[in-house]
Order: structure tokens, then C-alpha cells, then sequence
């Protein structure tokens, strides 16, 4: 893939991002197939939520780990020909389990892993897989739910 | 049981990353309750929706278990930190930004840098929100 191509996939990737700055929990894709992404956070002092997590020492807030595993999924989840698609149920995560193996600190770098693993048989949700590394090893490993997306769009 | 004035200053969390505000009943032993209205300002830093995200929701429990924690044990020290080990969690409702949310959190195992416990949201127009267990932790930041 030349510059280009990476630049407009990067693009195109922030354009169907659904959650308004500073609410993204994820700075790039590095890799994404029809079951998996995979994303990158970028952890820093400057980051906005931060601040108050803690005032005189810092770690990266557990949960927003978590969020930053969601809206991969959700971007997983999202129709590939339009950001047009429409939840069905209950929006956000209904059944999570999460658990935090290590702090997360300023200079980290968070690399998210998200699997779709099934669709939940009589609902109208799936399931998901998550695990965020940092160099290598394991942070955080995540499951949770998320509303099934029906696209609305005749593409593809 | 009527609240110590210093008890909220337990809580080392401080906006935009702060969802507890309010102690309102602690049962030693037994339990304690914590509110907290996610202001209509708040919105457009989490997401910009009608809805408060289920995180956060889920974080002001854990916020609500740090202080009742200490309340059971002792205070964090200056070279201390909270860490939130574990969390299972099932939401079946969701709340809009300027509601008042109570949390109650109950003690199932208590040492004295761990604890493991359970707790459930609520919120006034939209009763209970999520119930979940928890497992936190207190973390020595000096190292080694």
C-alpha cells in the first residue's frame, strides 16, 4: 500500500467514526477484516480525561480502555458502503465483562483487538472479544454486547 | 448512618472524570449509597448523545466502591491509587443527561487492599439502569 492509499483509508476510517472528539477512544485502524479490527490509543498526559484520573498521578481510566474497545467493535460493525446503518434494541453494551491486568499510564501505546465472535441467537445483538496490549502484553480482555446493525443502504 | 463531612474527600477522582457526588446512607458493613447528576454540559465531551454512556455509568460504581472501601478500611495514602480489577455488568436501561443517578454498593468480600463487590444504578425516571460485581483494588505507586 503506498501513502496514498494508507491516507485515504485513514480518512475514510475517521469519516465513519461515530463518536464526536473528544469521546473517540481510538486514534487509528492499523488492521481491519470482516470479523476483526484491530485500532491503536495513543495514551498521554494532554489526554482531556485524564486530568481527573488522577490529579497528582496519572493513570488511563480502566473504563475508557473498555470504551476504546466498543467503538472499534462498533466501527467493525459499521456497513462498509455507508455510515448510514441503524441499531435495533437497547443501544451501547447490555452484558460486559471486563478485567484490567496492568495500569495504563501516559506514554503507553494501546493496541485494541476486537473479534466479532457470535450473533446471540433470539436477539437482536451481538457479541464481542476484546483484548488491549501494550507492547505486547495484555492490559485489559473484554466481552460485551452491542446491538446488531442493519444496514440500510443496496451497496455491495 | 450519618455521614463524616471529610468522607468525599476519600475519592481521589476529580472531573471531567468524577461521577460521584453525593454520600447518602453508609450501613458499615453493609453497604453504602452515592449519587450524582451527569450534567447536560458533560454531553458533548462523552459522546455528544441524548444517553450517558454505560462506561460512566459504570465507573461512578466503581467511584461509589473506592470510597466505601475506604470507609470499611482506611484511607488511600498519598503514594497510593485505585485500581478497578474486574467488573461483570448487565445494563437494562439506559438514562438521559441530566437525570440524578444512585448507586448502591454492597460489600461481598472485604480485605484491606482488596475488595470484592456488588451494585446496581438507578435513576428516578427510569429505575434500575445496570447491576454489576466489581473487584477493586489498591495499587502502591512507589514501585517494587
Amino acid at each position: 500500500m503506498d501513502g496514498g492509499d494508507d491516507m485515504e483509508q485513514l480518512l475514510q476510517a475517521e469519516a465513519m467514526h461515530r463518536y464526536p472528539k473528544p469521546w473517540r477512544m481510538f486514534d487509528r485502524v492499523v488492521d481491519i477484516e470482516e470479523h476483526r479490527i484491530a485500532t491503536i490509543k495513543l495514551i498521554s498526559f494532554s489526554d482531556y480525561y485524564i486530568a481527573g484520573h488522577f490529579p497528582s498521578y496519572s493513570v488511563y481510566p480502566g473504563m475508557l480502555l473498555l470504551e476504546g474497545m466498543k467503538q472499534s467493535a462498533v466501527l467493525l460493525s459499521t456497513c462498509a458502503h455507508c455510515a448510514n446503518d441503524v441499531e435495533s434494541g437497547l443501544p451501547g453494551m447490555t452484558e460486559l465483562s471486563v478485567r484490567f491486568l496492568r495500569p495504563v499510564v501516559p506514554g503507553d501505546t494501546v493496541r485494541f483487538e476486537v473479534n466479532a465472535a457470535w450473533a446471540m441467537d433470539g436477539t437482536d445483538r451481538d457479541r464481542y472479544e476484546g483484548r488491549g496490549t501494550v507492547e505486547g502484553i495484555s492490559v485489559c480482555l473484554a466481552s460485551f454486547t452491542l446491538p446488531r446493525r442493519r444496514c440500510v443502504c443496496t451497496s455491495g | 448512618m450519618s455521614l463524616p463531612s471529610w468522607a468525599m474527600k476519600l475519592l481521589p477522582h476529580e472531573p471531567p472524570f468524577r461521577f460521584v457526588s453525593e454520600l447518602t446512607e453508609y450501613v458499615p458493613g453493609i453497604c453504602l449509597r452515592t449519587m450524582h447528576t451527569f450534567p447536560h454540559l458533560q454531553a458533548k465531551g462523552m459522546g455528544g448523545g441524548d444517553l450517558i454512556p454505560e462506561v460512566c455509568l459504570v465507573e461512578g460504581l466503581a467511584q461509589s466502591a473506592i470510597l466505601l472501601t475506604q470507609l470499611e478500611t482506611t484511607p488511600l495514602q498519598k503514594w497510593e491509587f485505585p485500581l478497578l480489577g474486574r467488573v461483570q455488568a448487565s445494563m437494562c436501561a439506559s438514562v438521559a443527561w441530566g437525570m440524578k443517578v444512585e448507586y448502591e454498593v454492597r460489600i461481598i468480600r472485604i480485605l484491606a487492599k482488596q475488595a470484592v463487590l456488588s451494585g446496581t444504578v438507578y435513576a428516578g425516571g427510569a429505575g434500575r439502569l445496570l447491576e454489576a460485581s466489581l473487584a477493586v483494588a489498591v495499587a502502591d505507586g512507589r514501585g517494587g
